[in-house]
């Protein structure tokens, strides 16, 4: 799932513009991002940040800035889950 | 100036300073908060719906429609 502090009509166009099958969820009043400590030092906007989060809801991966651009070791780390649950 | 060349500058300025106040605030092996946010067709969606189910990539994005 994507995250951003835009609202849902900013996030429909951005999900339609690049073919987006999953949600993309609006925290417009920062709260989540703030939650997760993720908010911008301007308090602007969410710094890029992805979390694998596992069934139990346990944080088991965290990729920051350029590292959350490449979805490989996220991807890793969900086959991982996987493996494990098997 | 645009409102989204403001957004891309601030986007810089952020990027230079996030090193100096960046903490880890949450970190693995911690609970992820939960939370109910509209999605892009207005549909409340909470993490807790996907407990005991799914596995989730939750991606915090800079904005919309930019290069961020």
């Amino acid at each position: 799932m994507g995250v951003s502090i835009d609202k849902p009509e900013s996030n429909r166009a951005f999900a339609r513009e690049i073919g987006a099958t999953f949600p993309i969820l609006s925290d417009p009043d920062k709260a989540t991002a703030k939650a997760y400590g993720v908010l911008s030092f301007t308090r602007l906007f969410a710094n890029r940040t992805t979390f694998v989060i596992d069934k139990d809801r346990v944080i088991q991966h965290i990729d920051h800035g350029s590292d959350a651009m490449d979805p490989g070791k996220s991807f890793s780390a969900c086959n991982l889950l996987e493996h494990k649950k098997q | 100036m645009s409102k989204q060349l403001l957004v891309i500058i601030a986007m810089g300025v952020n990027g230079m300073l996030f090193p100096l106040y960046a903490k880890a605030e949450l970190k693995v092996g911690d609970r992820a908060p939960d939370f109910a946010l509209k999605d892009q067709n207005g549909k409340t969606v909470r993490l807790s719906d996907f407990s005991g189910k799914k596995t989730i990539v939750l991606a915090f994005y800079i904005r919309a429609s930019t290069p961020g």
